[in-house]
This record gives C-alpha cells, sequence and structure tokens, in this order.
C-alpha cells in the first residue's frame, strides 16, 4: 500500500505540477476541449471512450452533474499519481472495473478529520481547499482522511476521502455536527481536525470544539508547508509560522485540489448522539428583497440584458427564486433597472455561485463582472452569442416564452 | 447590576492604512449596536491603559472599565472573572481583534467558561420582554432570525450597522475606570501555540477564476431552440441538481429556510 502514497506532497516540483495540471485539464475537459495544447493521442482515446451525450431537446439527464456517475474520462483520475498519463489514457478505458483502482487504507498510522460546511448539502470551493488541506496533512504522516458529510453524499473518494462519516440531515445545525464530531473525537482519536474558517460554519465549530475540548488550535491558516502552518497575524501584516495544530481552521485557497488515486469513501458507523443544546432558536431567514441584496454578497443572481421585454415575468421569477435582480448596462442605461443593478467592469463585480441570465450577448465589459461565477445559465435566441459560450446551461429560445413557463413550473411545484 | 446589562468588549485597533492605533472596527460596530437600545452599556478593555479607548468614550458610551492586564498575557480568565460578577444579559464583540493574533478564540474561551452560547455574525438586536431578537448575517447576503432567551455572547463581523462619530466632547469627559486584576486568578490555557517564527506577510497570488475540481464536476449543456416547456424543465433540473432550489421532496426538512 505503501507503494500507492504519492510522493511527498510537501516540497513542490515544478514540473510534476506541470504535468498533473495538464492531467487535470485532460481529464476534467469536456469533449470540446479548451486545454491550451492539443494532445492528438488524448484526443483520440477520448473520441472513442466518448458517452453519447445528447445535446438537444429536453436531454437533461445525459449530463452528469454529480461526480459518482463520472464519465470514463473521469477514470484517469483513478491512476496512480507518478504514472505517466499518457499510458494510463490509453489502458483506462480497457480495464475499467473501478473495484482494483480504488485505494483502500485499512489502519492507518493516524486519521485526519475534515469538517466541511457543505452548505444545503454541497461542497462549497473553500470545502474542497479544506479536504485538499487534510489529505495533504494526512498524506504527511501516511494517515487516512475521515469527513463529516451530507448522507446523500457522493464522490468523495475522488478527492482523496477514505472515510465518511454521515451526518443525519443535509442541513445539520452546529449543535448536531458538534456532538458528532466529539463522539468521532472519542472513537477515532483523530490526531487532527481541519475546517474551513468560515464564521458560522466550519471557524464557529472549530473554536467551539477547541475551547470545550482544551485542544490547540491554528485559526486562519493560509498555508501548510512542510508540517508546519502560516497565519497571518496582526491584521494581515504578519504572517506566523506555527506547529501542527490539533484543530486547523483553513482560509480558502490553503492549498490546491489535486488528483490522486480515487478513495473509498466508506461509510463508518459512528453512533449519531443526542444534539448538544444550542441554547439559541433558530427562527428562519427573513425574505430577500431582490433590488436591494447588495450584488457583491449575492449568492444566486438572476439578470437581464436587451433581450428582456417582459419585466413583470423576470421580477416575479426573481421572487420566486430568492434571487437578488441585477442587468447589464443597457438595461440601466433604458432605466429598467436601476443603476446599483448594473454588472460588469464599470459596475459590480459579483460572484454568486450561480448566474441566471436572459437576454444577454456577453459583451467583454459584462463577462468580467462574472469572471467569478461558479454557474453561469443563459437563455438567448443567438447560438453564437458570447453569453452562451461562457454557460454551464445554454438554452437557444426566447427569453419572453422561458420566464414565464419556468414561473409556471416554479409555482407548480412549490 | 442585572441582567438589563449589555457590556462590551472593547480593543485598541489599528488603521490598516497608517498603522496608528484607534478604536477596534468590529468592536465599534458591536458598540453602536446596542448603544441607544435603552440598555445600560459597559464598556470592557482588557490591557493596558490607551488614549485610543477615549474614541469609544465619544461614540457615547458612558462608562469604561479598564482591566489592567499585562501585555501579553491572556486576558480570558480576568474577563471571565469580571463578566461573573456583572452577570450581564449579552456581551458583545468584534469577531476578531485588529493587531496580535487575531485567532478569534477569545469569545469562544469567555463563552465556555461562562457556559455561555456564542453567536457569530449579528448584524442587529432587540429586546423583547422575554427574549432577545438577533439578526445574523448569512452568506449570499440573507439574513437569519434567531432568538436567545438567556446570556449569550455576540460577536460582530463586517456587516451591520454602520459605526457611530466620535464627538470630541465626551471622548475627552468620558471616565474611564481602571481596575487591577486580583493575583489570585487561575491561568487559561493558550489554545493558541506561540509561534515558531513570525514576519511581514507576503502577498500571495489569488486563484483566478473557479478551480479544476468545481468545473471537472460538471459537463457543458446546451439546448437548442427547446420548446418553453423543456427549456423551464432543463433550468430548474440545473438549479436542483445544484441545490439553488430545493426539491419539493427535500423541502419537507427544510421547512425552517423556507417559512419566511
Ligand atoms: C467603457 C464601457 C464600459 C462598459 N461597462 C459595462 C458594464 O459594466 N456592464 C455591462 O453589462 N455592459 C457594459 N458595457 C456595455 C457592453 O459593451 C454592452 O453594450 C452591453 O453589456 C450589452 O448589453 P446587453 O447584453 O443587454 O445588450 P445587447 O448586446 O443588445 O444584447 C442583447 C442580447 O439579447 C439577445 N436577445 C434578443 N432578443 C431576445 C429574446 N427575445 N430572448 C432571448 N434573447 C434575446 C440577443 O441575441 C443579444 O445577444 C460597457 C461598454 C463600454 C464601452
Amino acid at each position: 500500500m505503501r507503494d500507492d502514497e504519492p510522493q511527498n506532497p510537501l516540497r513542490r516540483d515544478p514540473r510534476v505540477e506541470r504535468d498533473l495540471r495538464r492531467y487535470r485539464k485532460e481529464a476534467a475537459a469536456p469533449a470540446e476541449a479548451q486545454s491550451l495544447r492539443r494532445n492528438p493521442r488524448a484526443e483520440r482515446d477520448r473520441r472513442r471512450q466518448r458517452p453519447a451525450v445528447q445535446l438537444s431537446g429536453s436531454g437533461l439527464q445525459a449530463r452528469s452533474p454529480d461526480f459518482a456517475t463520472s464519465s470514463p474520462q473521469k477514470n484517469l483520475r483513478k491512476g496512480r499519481r507518478g504514472e505517466d498519463p499518457g499510458a494510463i489514457a490509453s489502458r483506462a478505458p480497457t480495464s475499467r472495473s473501478p473495484e482494483t483502482e480504488i485505494l483502500r487504507l485499512e489502519a492507518p498510522s493516524c486519521w485526519v478529520l475534515v469538517v466541511p460546511d457543505t452548505p444545503s448539502g454541497t461542497l462549497t470551493t473553500h470545502d474542497r481547499d479544506a479536504i485538499a488541506a487534510a489529505r495533504l496533512i494526512a498524506d504527511n504522516k501516511d494517515g487516512g482522511v475521515i469527513a463529516l458529510a451530507p448522507a446523500d453524499a457522493t464522490g468523495y473518494g475522488l478527492i482523496g476521502v477514505d472515510r465518511l462519516v454521515p451526518l443525519p440531515g443535509t442541513d445539520a445545525d452546529t449543535g448536531v455536527r458538534l456532538a458528532l464530531v466529539e463522539s468521532i473525537l472519542a472513537q477515532c482519536k483523530p490526531a487532527h481536525i481541519v475546517l474551513p474558517d468560515t464564521p458560522l460554519g466550519g471557524g464557529h465549530l472549530g473554536r467551539l470544539i477547541a475551547t470545550r475540548q482544551s485542544l490547540n488550535i491554528a485559526p486562519g491558516v493560509v498555508r501548510i508547508s512542510g508540517g508546519e502552518l502560516v497565519r497571518l497575524s496582526d491584521g494581515g501584516r504578519k504572517e506566523q509560522t506555527l506547529p501542527m495544530a490539533p484543530v486547523v481552521l483553513v482560509a480558502p485557497e490553503v492549498s490546491d485540489p489535486k488528483p490522486g488515486p480515487r478513495r473509498e469513501a466508506r461509510v463508518l458507523p459512528v453512533p449519531a448522539p443526542p444534539a448538544i443544546e444550542e441554547a439559541v432558536q433558530d427562527h428562519g431567514l427573513l425574505p430577500v428583497d431582490p433590488y436591494s441584496v447588495p450584488l457583491q454578497e449575492a449568492d444566486f443572481i438572476i439578470s437581464a440584458g436587451n433581450g428582456v421585454s417582459d419585466w413583470d415575468s423576470f421580477s416575479e421569477l426573481a421572487k420566486v427564486l430568492n434571487a437578488a435582480i441585477a442587468g447589464t448596462r443597457a438595461v440601466c442605461d433604458a432605466n429598467h433597472l436601476p443603476r446599483h443593478r448594473q454588472v460588469g467592469a464599470s459596475g459590480t463585480l459579483v460572484s454568486p455561485r450561480c448566474y441566471l441570465s436572459f437576454g444577454i450577448s456577453g459583451a467583454p465589459q459584462h463577462l468580467q463582472g462574472i469572471a467569478r461565477c461558479e454557474r453561469v445559465i443563459a437563455v438567448n435566441t443567438d447560438l453564437h452569442a458570447d453569453m452562451i459560450k461562457r454557460a454551464d446551461l445554454a438554452i437557444i429560445a426566447d427569453a419572453q416564452a422561458v420566464m414565464p413557463s419556468l414561473l409556471a413550473l416554479l409555482r407548480e411545484t412549490r | 447590576m442585572s441582567a438589563d446589562t449589555l457590556v462590551v468588549l472593547l480593543s485598541i485597533g489599528q488603521n490598516p492604512v497608517s498603522g496608528r492605533p484607534r478604536r477596534a472596527e468590529r468592536d465599534a460596530r458591536a458598540l453602536s449596536m446596542v448603544l441607544g437600545t435603552g440598555k445600560p452599556v459597559i464598556g470592557l478593555h482588557a490591557g493596558a491603559p490607551h488614549d485610543a479607548l477615549h474614541e469609544y468614550l465619544g461614540m457615547g458610551l458612558p462608562q469604561l472599565i479598564n482591566l489592567n492586564v499585562g501585555g501579553g498575557e491572556d486576558p480570558t480568565p480576568a474577563i471571565a472573572s469580571v463578566l461573573s460578577r456583572i452577570k450581564p444579559g449579552l456581551v458583545l464583540t468584534g469577531a476578531r481583534a485588529e493587531i496580535g493574533d487575531g485567532s478569534g478564540l477569545l469569545p469562544y474561551a469567555i463563552a465556555n467558561r461562562l457556559a455561555m452560547p456564542v453567536v457569530p455574525e449579528i448584524v442587529s438586536v432587540t429586546f423583547r420582554t422575554d427574549w432577545t431578537e438577533l439578526l445574523q448575517a448569512v452568506p449570499g447576503a440573507r439574513r437569519r432570525v434567531l432568538q436567545v432567551s438567556g446570556p449569550a455572547v455576540v460577536t460582530v463581523g463586517h456587516h451591520g450597522p454602520p459605526l457611530r462619530q466620535i464627538a470630541k466632547g465626551p471622548a475627552r469627559r468620558g471616565v474611564i475606570k481602571e481596575v487591577a486584576i486580583p493575583e489570585s486568578l487561575p491561568l487559561a490555557p493558550n489554545l493558541m501555540l506561540p509561534p515558531l517564527a513570525e514576519r511581514p506577510a507576503r502577498k500571495r497570488p489569488k486563484r483566478i477564476g473557479p478551480t479544476s475540481e468545481s468545473q471537472s464536476a460538471q459537463n457543458r449543456m446546451t439546448l437548442t431552440d427547446p420548446d418553453a416547456e423543456a427549456a423551464a424543465h432543463a433550468i430548474l433540473s440545473f438549479l436542483r441538481s445544484e441545490r439553488f432550489v430545493l426539491d419539493p421532496a427535500r423541502e419537507a426538512s427544510q421547512t425552517k429556510e423556507l417559512a419566511s
């Protein structure tokens, strides 16, 4: 099993990193590969392995949104690190029994527990960075990674998780998580706990755990290197090096998720203890006013361009979806929306998890404003609009037809 | 003193540009939040006396206690012992300090000693007859309504009310009461290990755009000329698969989120 361990990731090897990047891109790129340099062999291999993807009609089923149902290309990632990616690429399609390629850890020298925030059940980028950090700390000690994850979590094996402890629900609150973490502490005695340092999520939970259990803690860690932690102090003016601590709260981008061997993510039975009473009663979220939510903070934005003329449906849709309203300069110029709702180079730079756009052409000044959006949906009549190219889900249709239809569908299913 | 009293923990901050000492922004925001609620407010600073403390008085704070804790010493035991005498209804403070470690641990350490809950990222406080209503900033520019009926430690981040102005007169006239700490105070374990090294921070390049991992999970998808219904279904499935919209089947467990 030792042989399967990736080489010590603590020292950087630029060449390996470059290869990994390229390898990752190949593994990740959809059929219309966007890699900077073409690799004829990989392309040929990909063509051979292409699944039959339906790209028209309502063939959404053809998509594979979750990586458990990974496309064949992703099997590349199960290959061992250090091997020539090309060799794996040509071999993978023929030997595709996943069992043989899963790295199984039975009794690692220690465990590292990672507790991602998983708001509404999905991993954030910060969560992925925290899992990568946990993997790094574990690899440094020949250890294994345990993740606390929503009950229906899938794909954690691909991002370096050896064991899963399922949460009782999707939106388990701090009390539930705290109780579960404390029983994992008692049962598995992990050497380290890694959490994303978010004010309401891991940062809160991690500080509670450290003070309750009297564990040493390193908050706001920006880098992990050579078994030591680097964090900022003095309001960001200084950086401190700390020894590895039992509780590690990591900042975003602390380490980059890297492809590694696929792991088991085997469910670890931990009896769910009663939640620790929080003495704070949750009375739910306040309704959002789509026009006043600060755009730079919003995590779901619905945006209109010149292709929108049915403004009633548009603003109804925003209400039903609980999304913040935005628009292009063109619609703000035309006074359809107030100026402070303009997204783009001369408006607000936004970074929502989802940007749902109607009738936006995708001018460079607008695209600049949405560079940090995670998911983009575009509805536009013009197949060649740049917005369509930027979109994860592109729909070539009339916004005035789609908006009322979506509205009706949402009302019907609620 | 009674559970009516509010204590705000106040530290010395630092202007990020000039480096000059000043009121700490988050602490000052916590103070702005409760001044004017009609409740008695006490400011509490643990550390050496400092001129910048007058800025808090200038905001309208009537009373500031300065606990003379030696530099480099963990102020937690001293603060906790004073608080257990005052027995305030709420303890408020900034989420982390602007100078020193800035670990954000202090509110948690104090809450743990006094067996109080910590409620982070609060933007407003409203006092009702039997409970206190707290509004919490949630990612995505949303606000959550919380209620506490007993004492709690409340922390304040960057969201929340604008800072109160500093008026010169009160800043000059206000009184700072210096209090020595009892010798016999038991020491708290410092949960942050001493740094091995410290140096000026280096600039780190930011990651550009979303990372490979999150991108690779997704295939792009284009629907050409679907009818309106198919388009609507495609958008809804996408929003559901990414959980921007909840599945009706899942809603039962999430009614809290939708109750509003
Ligand atoms: C210095 C400078 C700064 C700028 N800053 C910004 C900025 O910050 N933000 C910004 O947004 N722009 C900015 N612009 C303007 C930018 O260049 C574009 O002009 C603008 O973004 C276009 O807006 P639009 O997409 O709404 O309109 P258009 O470019 O007119 O596009 C309309 C789109 O709607 C589609 N469409 C038409 N009818 C329908 C229908 N029925 N259903 C669906 N789709 C339909 C069309 O195919 C087209 O793609 C700036 C320009 C300059 C010169």
